[in-house]
């Protein structure tokens, strides 16, 4: 059974466009197929992350306004079978579509693939709800700063409100270093404000930016601890019962050890 | 109690102890003049002829004009569900026996005024009409002072989501904390609003970005987060963390308090008043050498007072009460009791 899954948090820049990247590859690398939508119009960059923008020739705005057949408009990521992105307009706004046109669209997507994702703009207004429109589940991405769980908190009411199921909360950028010292709020503390279950924390690393500019999304990359963190959503996301979180607590020592106690080559980088 | 179309007595109109159907409605009425004893007497051994009609029935229990005893009530509702898996779904009296019942709870005399020349009414619970509750979506005027809008203009909210309960039958005070399925007690018709006081209850945290709005009392069973709202014209209880900002006794009514498991919102407002909960973030002395490290106790102030509680794991309420005296906003621990 496929499902539509809204990706969103509220706040920007907490790593939503990111998440759907690394989701997207996470999940076609296990097996499924996967769109990926781009529902950020006007500001698209999912197409940069997963570097697929020198090949967009249609966006979802020419499907939804006619000009091109649905297929024509996906691009398929040739380095992850069932892997397909559909960008975003770059010259519209967020008014250009309306929550029904996205839900026929996202719906017509759910008969070719097991999951799409849609990459959520920031923000509560037309982006938002067209984001949602068509969503079967959300899933709320926050990082551990009091503006980001507030704006986090507000969009779980909204998904609440649209009558989605219970969301599940991915931490970004989480810091176990800083957290161990004090100076960022933990893993309780978010979770007992949300009060909603977790989905995973990605550990903050460099390895996120440097992916980002070369278009590589970190899951690729089998040694990077990112990677790991999302494959392990991925998983979760598939509905995979028990599996474990990863520790990325001593940062390169330990996370070494355990890789190559796991087989997985190469030392990861440090964890910031 | 209004005449019944069709009465199924024990022994006619003699027996204290009568079942009657109104339509849907079935009522257990027990005469006045007999005593809670007696009343569950007649129980046990006069119905049991009778249990057929009793059987699984949503039961309204009649007290009449009879002193209310919650405990009496409670004893009678469980004789019904081990003897006839009948449940009783509301309590039936008249306003005379709620006055009474308020007055000998508090130990002092009740003065029932209507709601609109006091604000502050005697404790008594009462419902609201559905359409004089309402919630909104954003904070987008200052307090309202046409309260209550009329039906057109605010959308009920328990149709809104469902989650909403209100209690809204006169005569379901205490004892319905000892009746299962309140959510289907419904008002006889319109309430009358000189008994007392309106009570909202919500069971659900309230996320940031929502509001309410009410003109009585609000009980939240579960958070208030911060970014949430809540302004009452009465009290606003919350059972679970208070984060967001409430303001009690918005219309004005400055006896109104703020009860709380949890307080950490950095502000409380109650009628005309403003209190800020928690510390401005405090600046370092002298720049330290390694950056965070010297501002580290601050930070971490700083972000307890924004979670409202200690960073400890485990969720350790201390109940606290804010009221206004002498024009200020006060907080203490909460030991029970209202103010003064």
């Amino acid at each position: 059974m496929s499902e539509c899954i809204v990706i969103t948090s509220g706040k920007g820049g907490v790593g939503k466009t990111t998440t759907s990247a690394n989701l997207g590859v996470a999940l076609a690398l296990q097996g499924a197929t996967v769109a990926v939508v781009d529902a950020d119009i006007g500001l698209r960059n999912l197409d940069v992350i997963l570097g697929l923008e020198n090949r967009i020739v249609y966006d979802l705005v020419h499907v939804i306004e006619g000009e091109c057949r649905l297929k024509q408009a996906l691009i398929r990521d040739k380095r992850a079978d069932g892997l397909y992105l559909l960008p975003a307009a770059q010259t519209r706004d967020k008014n250009a579509v309306t929550p029904q046109q996205m839900r026929e669209l996202t719906d017509k997507l759910k008969e070719e693939f097991d999951y799409v994702l849609v990459d959520c703009p920031a923000g509560i207004e037309q982006g938002f709800k067209n984001a949602v429109a068509g969503a079967d589940r959300a899933v709320i991405v926050t990082t551990p700063e009091v503006s980001a769980i507030r704006d986090a908190d507000r969009i779980i009411g909204m998904v609440e409100a649209a009558e989605l199921p219970e969301p599940q909360l991915i931490i970004n950028r989480y810091r176990n270093k800083m957290v161990s010292r004090g100076d960022m709020m933990n893993k309780e503390d978010i979770l007992e404000i949300l009060a909603i279950p977790l989905l995973g924390i990605i550990p903050d690393h460099e390895d996120i930016i440097i992916s980002a500019n070369r278009g590589v999304p970190a899951v690729f990359d089998e040694a990077s601890v990112v990677g790991e963190a999302f494959r392990r959503c991925a998983r979760r996301v598939a509905g995979e019962p028990d599996v474990p979180e990863l520790d990325f607590s001593e940062g390169n020592g330990l996370w070494g050890t355990m890789k190559r106690w796991m087989g997985f080559g190469a030392a990861a980088q440090g964890v910031a | 109690m209004q005449p019944k179309e069709q009465t199924q007595s024990f022994a006619e109109d003699t027996c204290p102890v009568r079942l009657d159907q109104d339509g849907e409605i079935w009522t257990l009425s027990i005469d006045p003049s007999i005593s809670y004893t007696d009343a569950r007497g007649k129980l046990t051994d006069g119905l049991v002829d009778y249990s057929e009609g009793l059987r699984g029935r949503n039961l309204r229990l009649n007290l009449g004009n009879r002193n209310l005893d919650l405990f009496e009530v409670r004893r009678i509702s469980s004789l019904l569900r081990d003897g006839f898996q009948a449940s009783v779904i509301a309590v039936e009296c008249t306003p005379e026996s709620v006055h009474k019942y308020a007055e000998q709870s508090f130990k002092l005399p009740m003065i029932t005024t209507p709601l609109d020349t006091c604000p502050r009414m005697p404790l008594v619970f009462t419902g609201a009409p559905m359409a004089e509750v309402f919630e909104v979506e954003e904070e987008d005027e200052a307090i309202p002072t046409d309260l209550p809008l009329s039906p057109e203009e605010s959308e009920p909210v328990a149709e809104a989501d469902g989650l909403l309960d209100i209690i809204s039958d006169l005569s379901a005070i205490d004892t319905l904390a000892d009746v299962e399925n309140t959510d289907i007690i419904e008002p006889d018709g319109p309430v009358p609003s000189e008994a007392g006081r309106r009570v909202m209850v919500l069971e659900k945290t309230l996320r940031s970005g929502k509001t309410i709005r009410f003109a009585g009392d609000v009980m939240v069973y579960g958070d208030v987060n911060a970014g949430a709202h809540i302004e009452a014209d009465g009290n606003i209880v919350v059972f679970g963390s208070l984060r967001g900002l409430a303001h009690a006794g918005a219309r004005g009514d400055d006896r109104a308090v703020i009860i709380t498991f949890d307080l950490g919102s950095p502000q409380l407002r109650i009628a005309n008043h403003i209190g800020f909960t928690g510390e401005e973030p405090v600046l370092p002395e002298e720049p330290a050498a390694h950056g965070l490290s010297k501002l580290q106790g601050d930070v971490v102030g700083g972000i307890s007072s924004f979670l409202g509680r200690s960073r400890s794991l485990s969720r350790q309420f201390s109940p606290e009460i804010a009221w206004v005296e002498n024009g200020e906003i006060r907080i203490d621990s909460y030991q029970g009791r209202l103010p003064a």
